[in-house]
């Protein structure tokens, strides 16, 4: 067991619901991970922190700036406690743009390598000048969170977990 | 030493990352701090990236130092900026390249290596990765 579960009785629940994002005037990701790492940093140990704000960050940019409407909003939903972390972020979200999400993801699961993909996408995107496709690669690969997602015709959810355990 | 080459992201007016590189007689060090969060940080660090390229084909430097240890995060849209400044950096000089990261980091240990393209066997051969843990 990692150091990550060095006597942590602390369980944290955070939610947060924003709506309409077309209003936003700063950067909405740092403004909902940054606290949310702190508070996290103030029970568990650092790296957990920031890989809280590692996927705050990147679920909240996509939600803002694939907002189909300025009406959109956005839902953050943060549970940890000794044994794991799991996140999930909800946002609005055509049909057409679900179709992408899912096939990226359905990409992502059936990579034999998540650091192969990460590194062949980025080399990929990167030749095209083709923004955006990284940031749940990242969280695989990089963070080693699970991941998973479901849609309910309006509303993409993004759920991230991470069992404390795992983490080395 | 001379500064060769500066760049930063302003936030509301405040200098959020920083990118500074130095030539101390044919070393090159480079030196990134702070965050880089936002959507296009291309806005702010292509002249930087066109200013240090056209500096160091100007001269010649034979050794490396990159020094990561003061990014604290960086988001997705910041990889390709990375894998450019370093591109340039290998593509124009030549020598050793000593990589500073942090020990206990997703980011340094995962995904850094890969922006450095350390899978291709002539980055490989002039890279060395010295780890530290964050101060």
């Amino acid at each position: 067991m990692s150091e990550l579960k060095q006597s942590h009785d602390t369980e944290l629940t955070l939610q947060w619901r924003i709506t309409h994002l077309g209003n936003v005037m700063g950067d909405l990701s740092s403004l909902v991970a940054k606290p949310a790492a702190e508070l996290v940093g103030a029970f568990y140990p650092p790296r957990l922190a920031k890989r809280v704000n590692s996927v705050i960050t990147e679920l909240v940019n996509n939600a803002v700036e694939n907002a189909p409407t300025a009406e959109a909003s956005v839902g953050v939903e943060l549970h940890l406690d000794a044994e794991r972390l799991h996140v999930t972020v909800s946002s609005d979200c055509t049909p057409e743009q679900f179709r992408v999400v899912k096939e990226h993801v359905e990409r992502i699961h059936s990579a034999s390598s998540a650091i192969d993909l990460l590194r062949q996408t980025l080399a990929e995107r990167r030749r095209t000048k083709l923004s955006g496709g990284i940031g749940l690669i990242r969280l695989v690969a990089e963070n080693k969170f699970h991941l998973d997602i479901s849609y309910d015709s309006t509303v993409l959810a993004v759920h991230c977990w991470l069992e404390l355990g795992g983490l080395s | 030493m001379k500064v060769l080459a500066y760049g930063d992201i302003l936030n509301q007016g405040n200098s959020v990352f920083a990118a500074v590189a130095y030539a101390d007689g044919d070393m090159l060090l480079l030196a990134l701090r702070g965050v880089i969060r936002i959507e296009n940080p291309y806005l702010y660090l292509q002249p930087f990236i066109d200013e240090l390229s056209a500096k160091l084909a100007e001269i010649s430097i034979a050794k490396v130092e990159l020094d990561f240890t003061k990014l604290r995060f960086c988001n997705s849209n910041g990889f390709y900026v990375i894998m450019d400044i370093v591109e340039a950096i290998y593509r124009l000089s030549s020598g050793p390249v000593t990589i500073r990261r942090l020990d206990d980091d997703d980011w340094h240990q995962e995904t850094l290596p890969i922006l450095v393209d350390i899978a291709s066997e002539e980055v490989s051969a002039r890279t060395r990765f010295e780890s530290q843990l964050e101060a």
